[in-house]
């Protein structure tokens, strides 16, 4: 009897449990969400961006690379050129509950102007009849060697960006 | 005495020759990015799951909506001439997909606050800032490609909220069993 009564409150729990993770919210912030920055060109940089769990569950993140392209206000997101070598210290995190968790990277063979992305996705709890919700945040950092780099990048990307806007 | 000397300007020739190599622009030093503008982006959506409840009756055309809505608060922070949007979608054209069967994302549907529920077959504004986080096109659940109804084209600094609803239609081939997923809320800007 005792044995079955044990049995029901761990059956019983661990519901409990699963209900209460799928009433978690999913959250981040992620910063710098843009920047830009000088770089010579294949000149060797490094750079960070972090990431903050506000929330009251661990997040699981991952970061995916990437090098936005333009050209007559037609963006792209596109993988790095062979030329461009960019190394994450780690291209995915699980973050405990209201802790920041810091990518450092180091890029080089920046040969021209570039829109380096930097794809933060948060995975959501799974559901056996449903679905996670995943969030997908951008880190920009506009490289190149000079003042204004990410006017005159969006500018060759034919994005025309307005004051206020 | 003058071989001397010789010797002298060449070996400070050959020091100052070798200093540069260490100077900025070689790949061999590493510097440090020096980012000169302060941005940050806030999403939380609550909860992290979308449920259909675990027994719903299985008849073709039937419209099954999520047992709670997700409610999602995006705060940024970004420079004065930002163009932001927030699109949900799929990454595939297969919502859902299990023992139970699949659900195409022509039979799920979102609702933005109060709008309309629009079915997940739309693309993005292709001269606007694009998602990056696996959405494909086709597979966007907004109505015109301009992302969730509170567009944050706008302020630069604010914020916003979006609750949504999630629903599908049972297709035919549908049995009992297990269907999962995963939405992707994606935010875009440049």
């Amino acid at each position: 009897m005792k044995t079955i009564i044990a049995i029901l409150i761990f059956i019983s729990c661990g519901f409990a449990v699963e209900a209460q993770q799928q009433r978690l919210p999913n959250g981040i912030t992620l910063s710098p969400a843009i920047a830009e920055a000088k770089i010579k060109p294949n000149q060797k940089a490094r750079g960070s961006f972090t990431v903050t769990n506000g929330t009251l569950a661990p997040v699981n993140v991952i970061v995916d690379p990437k090098l936005a392209v333009g050209k007559n206000g037609n963006i792209e997101m596109v993988p790095l050129p062979f030329n461009m070598d960019v190394e994450l210290d780690s291209t995915s995190a699980r973050i405990p509950p209201q802790q920041t968790y810091t990518f450092d990277f180091t890029v080089s063979g920046v040969s021209q102007p570039s829109a380096l992305v930097f794809n933060v996705k948060a995975a959501g709890a799974h559901a056996n009849y449903g679905a996670s919700v995943a969030i997908s945040i951008p880190s920009y950092f506009y490289l190149c060697d000079g003042k204004d780099c990410r006017n005159k990048i969006l500018q060759s990307f034919g994005v025309r960006l307005s004051k206020g806007n | 005495m003058k071989r001397l000397k010789v010797a002298a300007l060449l070996l400070m020739l050959c020091l100052f020759s070798a200093w540069p190599a260490h100077a900025a622009g070689d790949a061999s030093t590493t510097v440090s990015l020096s980012a000169t503008m302060v941005s940050a982006l806030t999403v939380t959506c609550t909860p992290s799951t979308v449920n259909f409840g675990a027994s719903v009756p299985i008849i073709n055309g039937f419209v099954v909506t999520a047992t709670t809505p997700v409610v999602c608060n995006f705060t940024w922070s970004t420079p004065a001439n930002s163009m932001l949007a927030a699109y949900v979608g799929f990454s595939s054209n297969i919502a859902l997909t299990g023992t139970a069967g699949t659900i195409p994302t022509s039979d799920f549907a979102v609702q933005d606050n109060s709008g309309a529920f629009n079915p997940c077959i739309g693309n993005w504004n292709i001269n606007n800032a694009i998602p990056g986080g696996g959405l494909t096109q086709g597979n966007i659940c907004s109505n015109g490609g301009q992302g969730l109804s509170n567009t944050f084209e706008g302020p630069n600094v604010g914020s916003s909220t979006e609750t949504l609803t999630f629903q599908f239609t049972e297709p035919t081939n549908l049995t009992p069993g297990s269907l999962s997923g995963s939405v992707i809320i994606d935010i875009a800007y440049l």
